[in-house]
């Protein structure tokens, strides 16, 4: 008799232990989940950031910005210059690792012309197959020193992570 | 019989109750060391991405210094960028700052190094906790008053800055003379590095700095600095040497050149820049690894300058616009600043290097001089 009751109290305790344990597993998953959801919005917020970052070191890369006796124009791209970095990227493809991959890492950078007529240069592409991406456009400013005319258009940078 | 049992039993118990104990503590001391370690990785992962939005949004400033608050970490810059324990380094591109950034907040101040065109913003980092000395020869001597503060010509921050209603290190600089520095109380100063900025060789291989002797030699360094004969002037904005010095460990307490090796301390400068850059730099080794990374955008950017010239060559050939078929002698050059740019690009600095260097500041003026004679006659400008 005393030993069936003692394996009662046994049983008993291994059910409070089992149920304890229990609810420690439901409480750290529920934790986990808020700590993945928390983690999920840092790194998209860090996606951003990074997307920006890539978009102002193309805005600012001084082989594309327009000046007029070394003063810089803001939001400017010299069309000549940009002509020329393509074709220098096209002749020597270990240039545009050498120089751009630590800057641009995996994007897709084209600068678009939109009025007086349209017109495309992809001025750097290394896309991450299968990734997701961060658009940021820019409206830009195109400069043809031939015929010292500007035309409008808008710089658009694909960030993939 | 039945005692026996019952005493098994509470041991029994007794036994059942330590394990569970010890096992539900271990779990909890995991989960606390965990989760500690998980929050150390989001502080400093939150801290990196701060970093470097804040360095990217100052590389692109250019001619801009500001104070930067940042959390209690040491910052560690080397070739590769800034790095914050061992996570992977940002590089927010051509950069010069001491190998050892620390306190609660960093001055960054970036400047363009033009070559006569704009090239690259060169990054300057440094500490409060940092102290740059340049000494003059005795009160008369002016030599430094363009480089140290100056309205017209670019030079250092200014030493303060008012910041929310308090005034606060921005740069911690000093002008003093070399009388002044050799009686200076440095060591109750408590700054973890000292820059002493020479333009007087005398003075680094004459005098004796006794008071520096309980400062931990890596801590002192000291940069000299000395234009080319064929330099006007103070010769910030033209080209020539750069020496690094450290602390001497011996009893004569006088500097000696970086590592006691001529070759390794002796590096150049082309324009004022790049001169600044040498006085952020650690050692040699850091200005040279970013400017050997400077010369060779400057090989790249000249050749974008060189495709430019040749199109509206092109162009002004066909509109028969004889004035502007100037712009065709800017070829040779850019030419050869390309040359010299990729030469210095690979192994930079070589006592030869200096022979590259006159070249491209050579061509520098030239092209400065066609550039100005393009706008006179209203053509399109190179740069």
């Amino acid at each position: 008799m005393k030993q069936k009751k003692s394996q009662i109290r046994m049983a008993e305790t291994v059910a409070i232990l089992f149920i304890f344990f229990l609810m420690i597993g439901f409480g750290f998953i529920f934790y986990a989940k808020i700590q993945r959801i928390q983690f999920q919005e840092t790194r998209s917020k860090n996606v951003d950031l990074e997307s920006i970052e890539v978009t102002q070191r193309v805005s600012f890369l001084p082989e594309l910005q327009c000046s007029s006796k070394n003063v810089i124009k803001d939001n400017c791209i010299d069309v000549i210059k940009l002509n020329a970095v393509i074709e220098q990227l096209e002749s020597d493809p270990d240039l545009k690792a050498d120089l751009y991959f630590d800057l641009f890492k995996y994007s897709n950078i084209t600068v678009i012309q939109l009025y007086p007529e349209e017109k495309r240069w992809t001025l750097y592409e290394n896309i991450k197959e299968g990734a997701s991406y961060a658009f940021t456009p820019v409206p830009i400013s195109l400069y043809n020193s031939t015929t010292n005319k500007y035309s409008f258009g808008i710089l658009e940078v694909y960030y993939y992570y | 019989m039945k005692s026996k049992k019952g005493v098994i039993e509470i041991q029994f118990n007794w036994i059942f109750v330590l394990i569970a104990g010890a096992l539900i503590l271990t779990f909890f001391i995991i989960v606390v060391q965990k989760q500690k370690q998980v929050a150390d990785v989001k502080l400093i992962g939150a801290i990196k991405a701060d970093l470097s939005t804040i360095l990217i949004g100052s590389q692109v400033s250019r001619g801009t210094s500001s104070l930067v608050d940042i959390p209690a970490v040491d910052i560690y810059y080397d070739c590769e960028g800034y790095a914050i324990t061992n996570l992977q380094a940002i590089d927010p591109g051509i950069s010069f700052s001491p190998n050892l950034l620390k306190g609660y907040n960093l001055m960054m101040w970036s400047l363009d190094w033009n070559v006569p065109f704009r090239v690259d913003n060169f990054l300057f980092i440094t500490s409060p906790g940092v102290r740059y000395i340049f000494i003059k020869r005795n009160s008369g001597d002016n030599t430094w008053d363009d480089f140290y503060e100056s309205e017209d010509n670019p030079s250092f921050p200014p030493r303060t800055i008012i910041q929310d209603g308090e005034e606060r290190i921005l740069f911690n600089k000093d002008l003093m003379i070399v009388s002044e520095a050799k009686n200076y109380d440095f060591e109750n100063e408590n700054n973890y590095k000292i820059r002493f900025i020479f333009w007087d060789d005398n003075i680094i291989r004459n005098q004796r700095f006794s008071n520096l002797q309980d400062i931990p030699d890596e801590t002192v360094t000291a940069l000299y600095y000395e234009p080319d004969n064929s330099c006007s002037g103070e010769g910030f904005d033209c080209f020539g040497e750069v020496i690094f010095y450290e602390k001497g460990a011996d009893a004569s307490r006088k500097f000696k050149k970086w590592r006691d090796d001529d070759d390794k301390a002796r590096s150049y400068y082309l324009g004022r820049t790049s001169l600044i850059a040498a006085v952020f730099a650690e050692d040699p080794e850091h200005y040279n690894c970013n400017m050997r990374r400077a010369f060779k955008k400057l090989a790249f950017i000249a050749q974008v300058y060189l495709d430019k010239v040749d199109d509206l060559y092109d162009y002004y050939k066909e509109t028969n616009n004889d004035n502007c078929k100037l712009i065709s002698s800017a070829s040779t050059a850019l030419h050869i600043i390309i040359d010299g740019a990729e030469d210095l690009s690979e192994d930079f600095p070589h006592a030869a290097d200096l022979n590259d260097i006159e070249e491209i500041y050579g061509q520098i003026l030239v092209l400065e001089n066609i550039n100005n004679r393009l706008q006179r006659l209203s053509c399109a400008e190179i740069y």
